[in-house]
């Protein structure tokens, strides 16, 4: 099942952004624990200002390559590139581009919000007077003031993931790695952190891994999949969203009954299935509309056949693949390419 | 290095670990005291310096079981090894904290000397030279703690392994009593971890001792820092 819509990998380097230079770079890169394969043979790049949706099921090995990007793991073959600098070679000049939240906040229960900030300030080789500007900076930016002088063991699930994307965000880092960032968040929290990694990509690489595919759609640009370790696509949410893996759908509303439409659309050309979804208006019938995608508007021919018979139609509109169903069948077991 | 260092060290006094450490060693070292000078009236310290090196290697693996195996448990090493900090820093941070500790506690053991000089005349530069050798001996110790905490993520396996290494450095030298084969005697006097104290204990300076000890420590984090690096991949 190949998407239309995704642009073919690039064995090469994946997309290639329109933006400056790549901060992150992945060449070839593999990762085996033992003799099992985590990842096989990635190449991407990723441009400064991208803010990209890492998506996979459990397994895919999003985990690993995050680990593998930030230099928590080695790759063990092929070259991580960030912001230029060889993570094998120069690890630590390639870490200091890089601010990570782990799947699980890193956090030290002994010590309150403002320690902890100030202690990653530290290991990121801030001196005081940076750390102590920039640990008040972030903690205004992140809504923490009302903790900063309370226990991390004593917050809530939701600040304590507030404060792991705090310490990830410590210092501007060209390059924030985050791994279900708004886990544990409520819905007006979510909204937040969603603002503030938008308003923080501005400018920088944000890449995030998530199993809620709304939150990519809602924060990212550009969404890479994995399965089996494999890069298996690389695309634009536009396009992943217009996508429906070779067919369309179209939402009609027509003032008739549900048989007489029924006999209606059995005689317009180009529609492989329709769906009848309930009266909503007294009088009328909505339908579901499924279409092959081969240049054919049957949206005139719909159209045409309503007038013809005397009927009319009161709505119609296209009906957005729903990323959920656009990431089973992507992340399905079928070959995509 | 100062950052890792700094927050063990909070760690240890925010949390009843550090306490739980000094409360225990002194009540033991107490104990040695009582027993080795004040019931005796004798005002030689240094053998209960010798005894609080027994009291230490059961005490220390409380200080350094959790030092790096929690740290890979609870996910933290993502935050150190991502940071730009090489592992020999956090390593070392980590050691020196465990290593502020003991001098914090054997600086409280001074009351015990003082003791002494208030009702009788102890040596004082041999009790110094005493504390010289317990503070080296104390940090071959840790080191073996915090290498056995880089290959487990359990702090109990730590501890346990900790007092399993340590118990087998003090078999040797019950085996030295019993080995009368010259070469290997002399090899296991060599490597004795508990032998290498005597001079100390006796007052003289003993400068192999010392570079023994040192580079004993040193030998145990790099063996730790190999741990880590050969965890990570």
């Amino acid at each position: 099942m190949s998407n239309a819509a995704c642009s073919a990998l690039d064995p090469s380097g994946g997309r290639q952004t329109e933006m400056n230079a790549p901060l992150i770079r992945l060449d070839g890169v593999s990762k085996s624990y033992g003799k099992k394969p985590a990842l096989r043979d990635i190449s991407l790049t990723i441009g400064k200002g991208e803010i990209v949706g890492l998506l996979g099921r459990n397994g895919a090995g999003k985990s690993t390559l995050l680990n593998v990007l930030t230099g928590y793991l080695p790759a063990s073959s092929g070259r991580v590139l960030i912001a230029g600098v060889d993570m094998a070679e120069e690890p630590r000049r390639a870490k200091r581009h890089i601010g990570y939240l782990p799947e699980l906040p890193p956090l030290y229960d002994s010590m309150t919000t403002i320690e902890y900030l100030r202690f990653v300030a530290k290991i990121k080789r801030m001196n005081d007077a940076e750390a102590g500007g920039e640990t008040e900076r972030i903690c205004a930016e992140i809504g923490l003031a009302d903790v900063e002088n309370r226990l991390l063991r004593n917050l809530s699930k939701g600040y304590r993931q507030r404060v792991g994307v705090a310490q990830a965000m410590l210092g501007g880092p060209d390059i924030l790695i985050l791994d279900e960032p708004t886990s544990g968040l409520d819905p007006k929290q979510i909204v937040e952190i969603r603002s503030q990694i938008h308003n923080f990509g501005a400018g920088r690489t944000v890449l995030i891994s998530s199993h809620i595919l709304a939150e990519i759609a809602e924060i990212c640009e550009r969404i890479l999949i994995l399965r089996d370790g494999r890069l298996v696509n690389d695309c634009k949410v536009n396009e992943i969203g217009a996508s429906r893996g070779g067919a369309g759908k179209l939402h009609i509303r027509a003032a008739c009954e549900r048989d007489e439409c029924e006999l209606l659309l059995r005689n317009v050309g180009g529609i492989l299935a329709s769906r009848f979804i309930g009266e909503r208006e007294m009088g009328s019938s909505d339908w579901e509309i499924e279409y092959g995608l081969d240049g054919t508007d049957i949206r005139a021919a719909i159209f045409d056949a309503m007038a013809d018979s005397g009927r009319k139609l009161l709505m119609m509109k296209p009906v957005e693949a729903d990323i959920e169903d656009i990431f089973l069948r992507m992340t399905a077991n079928e070959d995509l390419q | 290095m100062t950052a890792v260092f700094r927050r063990e060290c909070l760690e240890y006094f925010k949390t009843m670990l550090g306490y739980v450490f000094i409360a225990a060693f002194l009540f033991l070292a107490g104990a040695a005291f009582a027993a080795g000078n004040i019931l005796p009236l004798d005002a030689e310290f240094n053998a209960t310096l010798n005894n609080c090196v027994y009291v230490f290697m059961i005490t220390s693996p409380l200080l350094t079981m959790r030092l790096l195996s929690e740290e890979k448990k609870t996910k933290r090493d993502q935050l150190l090894l991502t940071s730009g900090l090489s592992i020999a820093e956090i390593v070392l941070g980590k050691f020196f904290s465990a290593l502020f500790v003991f001098a914090v506690t054997c600086a409280l053991t001074s009351v015990y000397p003082i003791v002494l000089f208030v009702f009788g005349a102890p040596d004082l530069p041999l009790i110094l030279n005493g504390y010289l050798g317990f503070f080296l001996l104390g940090s071959a110790f840790i080191s073996v703690g915090m290498f056995v905490s880089a290959l487990t993520e359990n702090q109990l396996t730590a501890a346990i392994g900790a007092y399993g290494f340590l118990l087998l450095f003090l078999t040797l030298d019950l085996l030295i009593a019993k080995v009368k084969v010259g070469p290997i005697s002399t090899m296991l006097h060599w490597f004795s971890l508990f032998r290498r104290f005597a001079p100390y204990r006796f007052g003289s300076f003993s400068v192999s001792s010392t570079i023994y000890y040192l580079v004993f420590s040193a030998a145990f984090l790099a063996f730790s820092i190999l741990a880590m690096e050969k965890r990570m991949r």
